[in-house]
């Protein structure tokens, strides 16, 4: 059990420095996060963010013994069974990425009902009850208009481009083309969404799905948006097949490290995501503020001070665009607008 | 000749559909369309050939989308650790080769019957990657990965003239050889075959090896042209595929089919998706269209030869 001896250490360090430390009459607060799963670039990114954060609240004087553990692979159950045992040792506030919104419930409660502070970032519970605050990294709203708005920049206010899809079925991406349509509507009227396609999130059929827009209506498209990580490189590459690398505007949702190369070559200029280091750093700040009371569950107007990013509003009722029709956030805390990784700044990222 | 029926009516569909969409859509007639169609279909096309000779041979290969994932995966690998291109491909077929060789073998050998054999791997071989990649991509490739994919000659690109080339060796194979025959006669009636001195253990793992070494080849084909080989490559191939070889006209219980067949069915099925597309027909129907053609396919083959007369019962 690595985790557990990664804990052990952790408390036999933190004794060791409170018998060290004189004066230091305050306990440690105690705080885990648990990530949907360790092995990947995007939840080392949040643990990066958190320790930043931990860092920081340490200089001004808050001890906070923090431990970041999860899953080495997406697990539901390891998920649920990990929380069980930590809350078994009374955190004072746990941060949680749901494998499950559904699944994750039961332990949240039972968490939040043994007097700890629940906190979701990355991915909600089903239940908003079931927790305190989520920390949410970007809204279907925000990053729906967020794509909208690269093409409007890059490919000017009339410009008509598709869009290449994962599943006709996939809630997220059809939540956000619901959102880019509703940005088109209100802010980009000679703006026009000629197609949609569905690349399956396989790769080969994204690929061909996007060498048949661009056959299709060769010369008369001025860019497509692909809102899933799989299908994104493939339409770069459909477009610097048929030789129109930076003729036709390229962007969508994805991942620095998977993106590296197209947006250096130019053949994307703006890839869209959020950035995963300030999302853990904003976690741990609203973790810290409901501990210590300055944020209280159900008022309205309340924010939190975060370090770096300055304020953030925390809403009790945030509304949102979805392919279900709109929907009401509940106690929620949005980390802002969406990030846009460019040239410039990419390799700032690795994740 | 039953298959040439089949293959002549499958040129008619094509013909009516390509025409149709020629004779609306300007850009459909473009050189550079009918390019990335062919471009696409090459490497299902190989891929085809090797699921042809194995539902011939009265075996199923589910595992082949799998198969063509690890292949892509560990060759991106080797070529990003500095391997030479050639190099390279040879290990593609060779890692093919072995893993068909091993759905062979429990087949042929342990005589597990083949839907399961190859349910086993495809889910082995999927899970192995999720395992070893942690879902990372393998990238960025050296330069000369796209060489292969991306070069043209006479206009196609490289894979669009070894596909026609594989197409050309596996139709010799299959109708002027003994191992040829040998694969109609174990997939038509494995005990006549048997009893005329046909080793048809022999068969099955040689036709389950040739597949997986017709997977390696397909790998090159398809990632070449890519930046970057993802960890979804291969996904849901084995439905595309076998859809192409039935519609094709190959007996889904064995002992009969061509491989141009298979290859104009793989044409009709790209040219299907695409025209969704040219046509601006909801892209939803593109799996209900695949189904319906194994449908008619099937049914066709049923009816023609009788076999809804005989009891229930697979094969």
């Amino acid at each position: 059990m690595r985790y557990r001896q990664a804990f052990a250490l952790t408390l036999t360090l933190a004794l060791l420095m409170g018998l060290a430390g004189p004066g230091q009459a305050q306990k440690a607060l105690k705080i885990f996060m648990i990530p949907k799963f360790t092995g990947a670039a995007y939840f080392a990114a949040t643990e990066k963010g958190a320790k930043d954060a931990v860092a920081e609240l340490k200089g001004r004087g808050v001890a906070i013994d923090f431990l970041y553990t999860g899953p080495s692979v997406a697990n539901t159950d390891e998920e649920i069974r990990m929380i069980d045992d930590l809350v078994a040792q009374k955190p004072d506030a746990i941060i949680i990425s749901a494998n499950d919104a559904e699944a994750l419930v039961p332990v949240a409660k039972k968490a939040k009902a043994a007097g700890i502070k629940v906190i979701t970032y990355d991915a909600d519970v089903a239940d908003p009850t079931a927790r305190h605050w989520f920390v949410n990294q970007g809204t279907f709203t925000l990053v729906g208009a967020a794509l909208v708005d690269v093409v409007a920049e890059q490919a000017g206010k009339n410009a008509r481009f598709a869009v290449v899809s994962a599943d006709p079925g996939a809630f997220n991406q059809n939540s956000w083309i619901a959102a880019m349509k509703d940005r088109v509507a209100k802010k980009y009227p000679a703006m026009k969404l000629v197609d949609i396609r569905y690349g399956l999130d396989k790769p080969a059929e994204s690929f061909s799905v996007a060498q048949d827009l661009i056959n299709k209506y060769r010369g008369q498209l001025d860019a497509i948006i692909a809102p899933t990580s799989v299908a994104l490189p493939k339409v770069a590459e459909a477009a610097e097949q048929a030789g129109l690398a930076g003729k036709i505007v390229v962007t969508g949702l994805s991942t620095p490290n998977d993106m590296r190369e197209f947006v250096k070559k130019g053949t994307v200029k703006t890839v869209v995501l959020w950035n995963p280091v300030d999302l853990g750093y904003l976690a741990i700040y609203v973790a810290h503020a409901t501990i210590t009371g300055a944020l209280k569950e159900g008022m309205a107007k309340q924010s939190v001070q975060a370090g770096r990013l300055g304020t953030r509003e925390a809403t009790a009722q945030l509304n949102d665009i979805t392919a279900k029709g709109p929907l009401t956030l509940r106690n929620v805390i949005l980390l802002g607008a969406p990030f846009r990784f460019t040239k410039e700044n990419i390799d700032r990222f690795n994740f | 000749m039953r298959e040439r029926g089949r293959e002549l009516t499958i040129v008619a569909a094509l013909a009516m559909l390509s025409g149709y969409l020629s004779l609306t859509q300007a850009n459909f007639r473009d050189a550079f369309t009918i390019s990335t169609i062919l471009t696409n279909a090459a490497y299902v096309a190989v891929v085809g050939i090797g699921m042809t000779i194995v539902i011939v041979a009265g075996q199923i290969d589910i595992s082949v989308g799998s198969m063509l994932a690890v292949c892509a995966l560990i060759t991106g690998t080797l070529a990003r650790a500095g391997v030479p291109m050639p190099l390279v491909v040879l290990a593609s077929l060779l890692l093919g080769l072995g893993m068909g060789a091993l759905n062979g073998a429990l087949v042929a050998y342990l005589r597990v019957p083949s839907i399961i054999v190859t349910l086993a791997t495809l889910t082995v071989l999927r899970g192995a990657i999720v395992w070893w990649t942690k879902g990372y991509w393998v990238m960025p490739l050296p330069p000369g990965w796209k060489v292969l994919g991306t070069t043209h000659l006479l206009g196609l690109p490289l894979p669009v003239w070894i596909g026609w080339a594989a197409v050309l060796a596996a139709s010799i194979l299959l109708a002027h050889t003994v191992f040829g025959r040998e694969i109609y006669a174990a997939g038509s009636h494995p005990q006549a075959a048997q009893l005329n001195g046909i080793d048809t253990a022999r068969v099955t793992f040689w036709v389950f090896a040739l597949n997986g070494l017709l997977v390696g080849l397909a790998t090159m084909l398809h990632v070449t042209r890519f930046s970057m080989v993802q960890t979804q490559e291969g996904l849901g191939l084995e439905f595309l595929v076998i859809t192409a070889v039935v519609v094709g006209g190959t007996n889904i219980f064995g002992g009969s089919g061509t491989v141009m067949g298979t290859y104009l069915g793989v044409l009709l099925l790209t040219v299907t998706s695409s025209a969704l597309t040219f046509l601006g027909i909801s892209a939803t129907w593109d799996q209900a269209i695949r189904g319906a053609f194994i449908l008619v396919a099937v049914t066709a083959d049923i009816v023609r030869t009788g076999q809804w007369r005989q009891p229930v019962g697979w094969a």
